[in-house]
């Protein structure tokens, strides 16, 4: 595609290979768990459903509820009141306030309510810091261990979203770099030469994968990127440069919906006549809604919606709670339309997948896929070629363990948040167990099997069993059964029940099919039957 | 909207399946080894391959210039995946064309 | 004593450039952009473009210093971007 002398195009072969062999084992573990975290409302409204479906995140009666849930706190959390949809239909109420944490940084603290919107009983009430809040909630655990291994790889902040940054500039890295090195890129979109040599063959595999996920792996690299560095160095530098490193200041400026200082008591105005009109005006359902000064004269609702019809940039509506009336449509950022707000808007549809609900999740999911496919069968071919080296084939048994182990180790991770569901313990941190648990035991696989096909395809087979393995987890340990769950309306369940038990004949056909195609004539050495074949 | 990113998928995915089939690399490919040469597809000529690629991304084009951008990339991630489909499948059965005939 | 061979350092004073040096001047044009960026209708364009395009910024920082085949001349670059943005906010917070 672009001609470049030889000596640009080997350095930029050598950027591409290193970045990739350096860092895509961890790159592989974001790209895996983000793949997951597709569906991250679906897994929780799978691994905790309520016994009935809930059509709508706020249905009548939460008006009452809100009332009537803020005169059971101190009166200082009644700065700001988060309502959301939590895992199976359930509605958490945070009332809460904006103060300075011990460590100096700015947070939130308060009292969560999670309450069934249903019947308006109260589930579960949380209390503390942010952090402290989300180690008390059990129901959303499952996709919280995914979404916080894919957001910051369960570093510490800051250094997790600059890790996960790093990554998704090694991807763009990668990307960019394979582009200019391939110069047939074009040409060879559909040769695969899967007959020949084993090393050409899992050449064409890579470059092909590669090729046609190209557009996706720009996109999410750079999406991805920008979600990590934004919190982590960009506005912290930003915030230096324009309010004097008083990040609150800048926040403030980018979202904020206050309006003039008014202290006076004074009744909200009616919750869901201001839904009514959202769903009205944009023809979407609202899908989280902040109450800034309850009881004051100065209060202002602010509510989103789920993306409406053909749209790609969401906005914020926002009401003066004591009147109920529109002040105004907020494009995400600021107060009036922008180039700026329009980008922002842009990331997160573009990252996420989930502007056109099933449709969309399932194209992301499928790419999500071939991106994990291009990064693993890269190290795989990078090591493969250098198989007459020692480190380089110890590198190779280390790409097939986490290859193969991470997907083992994060389908057993939801057997500890069923079978520890009731206990005190954090469900992220009893996943956390499991995770470390597992991985370890397939790090001492990885070390006693010598024959790498062996070692695939033992890693695959146990992968398939404990797919197999999760529904019965899930029913063994009081969850709904497919009958309840069906005649209730609640389709996650059977559905994710479904998607497991097939994944896992998958895996176990994939793990048999090698065994049966041994070469018996065609290739040659020993040294051809310990290659892993890419998945 | 939906039925616009259907009708762009749709002709896009022939398109490429037209491509992927008669592509010349391919072929030339998968008659590697084999005894019976004659047994494959002529390759496209390289003034049809170029009109079918940019046709191709025509309907994609069309869907931006419309700003139709929730339907450009159900259509985008689509057609990605296509191609990747075709292209394994492709390679899977030109393998299994070689090693029948090499029997 | 010998001195060390220029040929020596190169491969460190490359990692040096190629790491830390890069992503010090991405960030530093970043942090400009929001000194020279125009504010727009909303007053938050000069904040939030800088942040949008830093992953693009990285990149090119990146791979500059990594095929620019002159040591030097892919040092005063970065040093003159170096340059130019710290003055920017420089100036920006002293005024």
């Amino acid at each position: 595609m672009i001609k470049l002398p030889q000596s640009d195009t080997k350095a930029l072969l050598a950027i591409h290979g290193w970045s990739g062999v350096l860092l895509g084992l961890l790159l592989y573990v974001v790209i895996c768990t983000g793949v997951a975290a597709v569906f991250a409302e679906e897994i929780n409204d799978w691994a905790s459903p309520l016994p009935h479906a809930n059509a709508h995140a706020f249905p009548a009666g939460i008006d009452a509820a809100t009332r009537r849930l803020a005169t059971q706190v101190d009166p200082q959390f009644h700065e700001e009141i988060a309502m959301f949809r939590s895992a199976g239909g359930r509605l958490n109420l945070r009332y809460h306030l904006h103060d300075t944490m011990p460590n100096g940084k700015p947070g939130e603290r308060g009292v969560e309510f999670e309450v069934d919107p249903a019947t308006w009983q109260p589930l579960a009430t949380r209390k503390g810091w942010d952090d402290e809040i989300a180690d008390q909630t059990k129901p959303s655990g499952v996709a919280a261990f995914l979404i916080n291994l894919h957001v910051r790889l369960h570093i510490p902040e800051p250094w997790g979203l600059f890790v996960t940054g790093v990554l998704g500039l090694a991807m763009m890295i990668a990307a960019v770099t394979g582009i200019l090195v391939h110069r047939h890129l074009l040409a060879d979109l559909f040769t695969l030469r899967l007959g020949r040599d084993a090393l050409l063959k899992r050449r064409d595999l890579h470059v092909v994968a590669g090729s046609w996920n190209l557009p996706f792996a720009l996109i999410l690299a750079f999406t991805g990127s920008f979600f990590s560095f934004a919190s982590s160095v960009g506005l912290p530098a930003i915030a230096m440069v324009t309010f004097g490193g008083d990040q609150a200041a800048l926040i403030d400026t980018l979202y904020s919906t206050a309006r003039p200082e008014n202290k006076a008591p004074a009744p909200l105005a009616n919750i869901e006549a201001m839904l009514a009109d959202v769903r009205h005006r944009n023809h979407a359902e609202p899908n989280y809604i902040s109450v800034s000064h309850y009881g004051r004269a100065d209060a202002t609702v602010s509510i989103n919606t789920v993306l409406p019809g053909d749209e790609l940039v969401y906005s914020t509506f926002v009401y003066d709670g004591t009147t109920g009336a529109l002040i105004r449509e907020q494009p995400p950022l600021g107060k009036v339309p922008s180039m700026g707000a329009s980008l922002v808007g842009i990331m997160y549809p573009l990252h996420f997948g989930n502007f056109a609900g099933l449709a969309s999740k399932t194209v992301w999911v499928a790419l999500g896929t071939a991106a994990a496919y291009v990064s693993l069968t890269g190290m795989l071919l990078w090591t493969r070629r250098r198989e007459e080296q020692l480190a380089w084939r110890r590198m190779s048994r280390v790409v097939h363990y986490v290859g193969y182990g991470l997907p083992l180790a994060l389908v057993c991770a939801p057997y500890a948040f069923f079978a520890l569901r009731s206990s005190d313990v954090p469900a992220i941190t009893v996943q956390d167990i499991a995770f470390l648990v597992v991985s370890a035991a397939a790090a001492v696989i990885a070390f006693a099997i010598q024959d790498l096909d062996r070692l695939r395809r033992v890693l695959l087979g146990c992968t398939g069993v404990m797919l197999l393995g999760l529904p019965v987890m899930r029913i063994a340990t009081g969850g709904l059964g497919w009958a309840d769950a069906w005649s209730a309306g609640i389709g996650a369940v059977p559905v994710v029940d479904i998607a497991l038990l097939a994944f896992g004949f998958i895996c176990l056909w994939t793990a048999r099919a090698r065994q049966a195609r041994v070469p018996a004539a065609a290739e040659g050495p020993a040294a051809i039957s310990t290659e892993a074949h890419s998945a | 909207m939906t039925v616009a990113a259907l009708l762009a998928i749709a002709v896009s995915g022939a398109l490429l399946v037209a491509l992927g089939a008669r592509d010349p690399k391919r072929l030339r490919s998968s008659r590697h080894g084999a005894n019976d040469a004659r047994a494959a597809s002529p390759p496209l000529p390289s003034a049809v391959r170029q009109a079918f690629g940019w046709l191709s991304l025509a309907p994609g084009i069309v869907l931006a210039l419309l700003g139709e951008w929730w339907a450009f990339l159900i259509w985008l991630g689509a057609i990605t995946a296509i191609g990747w489909t075709i292209a394994i499948t492709a390679g899977y059965s030109s393998v299994s064309v070689s090693h029948r005939s090499r029997s | 004593m010998n001195a060390a061979p220029p040929h020596r350092l190169r491969p460190w004073l490359r990692g040096v450039l190629v790491g830390p040096v890069s992503l010090i001047v991405a960030s530093l044009v970043m942090a400009g952009g929001a000194v020279w960026l125009p504010e727009g209708d909303a007053k938050v364009n000069n904040l939030v473009l800088p942040v949008v395009l830093f992953p693009l910024l990285w990149t090119a920082t990146f791979l500059y210093t990594c095929l620019d085949k002159k040591l030097a001349r892919a040092y005063a670059v970065m040093g003159a971007l170096s340059a130019v943005n710290a003055a920017l906010i420089a100036w920006h917070l002293m005024t």
